[in-house]
């Protein structure tokens, strides 16, 4: 299969691009042919400190298909405990890092057939679309269900995250040639649910943004929807992902 | 109203009103030990400003989403917090917490991750020690924090609404406090009134701990009256954050404690996503 990506971030309005916490794999676009394919998106919490590495680590770990989380939480402390930090900092990296996260693999094989399998914790989304319809979304169904505390994956062993429990979603679908897939950020993906639900479906506009050279226009949409339609203020994460 | 967002650019403000009367030395009439009511103003104190610190904490250092002030009455009225004076009332977070008294070592439990518990030893930052030295002027104390907080409405019109934290035992000596402090909550953002929390410390024989109540009913006298009457209603944010820690706040709750404390409601002040799974 050949697959085609773009990817666009934005951080929070009033931060620096250096505090953007969100993290993506693949980190740059690319046309590729391959068999299988993973990509990742993850929002460190505003509220940990080191979040934005810990997103950076699960993206990465997903992308290359080394996703241990006893591995992961031993890097970020190593990482963070290189020197001698003032008493609040020592105290906010004892509380960890918490991140949501959402890993797609895309496989086109002999014998399997062309199928996806996504993995989320938390408020990340993932959306499938075909021919400017959407076929599958989650783990967040409803604008309305976006609030300011999901359960995210966590640094600390005493928060442990197994498949199958509460607070992880899988799903899975197959793909046809000419698929889209967006994986989103909360902030994005509420926007992206409550245009549906106005009934105004946003794939077209969205795939043509995707496809133009300018690659600002993804930043200035985030500011006019920041302003006009109250897009909330946080570091904003698109990837899409074109199968064909 | 009370969805400004809180950002650097837009600072909300914590203003803290502490009795350092001499009747401060009494103890609390619930809980064990009884210490004296200084020492758990100190404590509460202590904790507040910890956790206002840690929020803000980045690996780069704190953000100031707020600035802080600190207003103590008893045989004088003012900032008392180091690098506050007058007409300099409030800071910000990020000078608090890198200008504590002194740090101290102290132990505590900490899951081990298998069912068991290991001791952790933390730095403790201490900026407030006991004090108990005069009268009780609440009247004047209130009037000085609304004059900190017009000061401060006037720079930042548009800001989350400043939280005003009492802690006191309630006995004025210059006066029925009541308007004074009801003022205090008639001052406004235009993202809505100042909130303010009254933490009263009671050696009332027939206070017990009461926390969030919807009616001044049960109260043990007079003063845990009025400051009841003079909280803000909690928010429904604080109102959810309260029944995740266990307390049954109805929609009419106030945010008053009596013997108790209610540092929680720090998690509710909203500066970006906060994990449900962080407790």
């Amino acid at each position: 299969m050949w697959v085609c990506t773009r990817v666009f971030h934005v951080p929070k309005r009033g931060n620096a691009e250096a505090e953007y916490e969100d993290a993506v794999y693949p980190e740059r676009a690319l046309t590729r042919q391959l068999d299988e394919f993973r990509c990742a998106v993850a929002d460190g919490a505003s509220e940990s400190a080191y979040a934005g590495l810990w997103a950076q680590l699960l993206v990465r770990s997903f992308g290359k298909r080394k996703m241990r989380l006893d591995r992961l939480r031993r890097l970020w402390e190593q990482a963070v405990k290189t020197k001698p930090v003032p008493w609040y900092l020592e105290r906010k990296i004892k509380n960890g890092a918490h991140a949501a996260f959402m890993g797609l693999a895309i496989r086109d094989r002999n014998g399997s057939g062309r199928s996806w399998r996504a993995l989320a914790v938390g408020d990340s989304c993932i959306f499938h679309v075909r021919d400017d319809e959407l076929l599958a979304v989650g783990p967040i169904e409803k604008s309305e269900l976006f609030d300011n505390s999901p359960f995210l994956i966590a640094t600390r062993a005493t928060e442990p995250i197994r498949r199958g429990a509460e607070n992880v979603s899988l799903m899975k679908g197959d793909w046809e040639p000419g698929d889209v897939f967006y994986l989103a950020t909360d902030a994005i993906a509420q926007w992206l649910l409550s245009e549906l639900e106005a009934g105004r479906p946003p794939w077209e506009s969205l795939r043509d943004l995707c496809a133009d050279d300018d690659t600002t226009l993804y930043a200035r949409l985030i500011d006019e929807l920041r302003t006009s339609q109250g897009l909330h203020n946080d570091d904003t994460t698109l990837l899409q992902v074109e199968v064909d | 109203m009370y969805t400004a967002e809180i950002s650097r650019d837009n600072p909300s403000c914590f203003l803290f009103l502490i009795d350092q009367s001499t009747s401060m030395e009494d103890p609390v009439s619930a809980g064990e030990g009884k210490q004296p009511k200084a020492d758990g103003v100190a404590d509460t104190m202590n904790r507040w400003l910890q956790e206002l610190s840690i929020k803000c904490a980045k690996s780069d250092g704190i953000r100031d989403y707020y600035h802080v002030g600190v207003l103590g009455y008893g045989r004088r009225v003012g900032p008392c917090v180091n690098g506050t004076g007058p007409g300099n009332e409030m800071v910000p977070v990020s000078h608090i917490a890198e200008n504590p008294a002194r740090l101290e070592e102290r132990t505590k439990k900490i899951p081990d991750g298998a069912g068991g518990l290991l001791d952790q030893t933390i730095r403790f930052p201490v900026w407030f020690d006991p004090v108990a030295d005069g009268g009780t002027p609440m009247c004047r104390a209130a009037a000085e924090a609304e004059r900190v907080l017009v000061q401060w409405l006037d720079a930042h019109p548009d800001c989350f609404p400043p939280i005003v934290i009492h802690i006191t035992d309630g006995e004025s000596t210059d006066g029925d406090p009541t308007e004074r402090i009801k003022a205090l909550t008639q001052l406004s953002s235009s993202d809505g009134n100042v909130m303010l929390f009254n933490i009263h410390l009671s050696d009332n024989p027939n206070a017990s701990s009461v926390t969030f109540p919807d009616s001044a009913d049960d109260l043990p006298d007079e003063y845990s009256k009025m400051l009841f009457e003079t909280s803000s209603p909690l928010t429904p944010t604080m109102r959810a954050l309260a029944r995740e820690h266990g307390f049954k706040p109805s929609e009419t709750a106030r945010s008053f404690v009596l013997n108790a404390d209610m540092v929680l409601l720090v998690q509710a002040i909203d500066i970006g996503t906060r994990p449900a799974n962080l407790r």
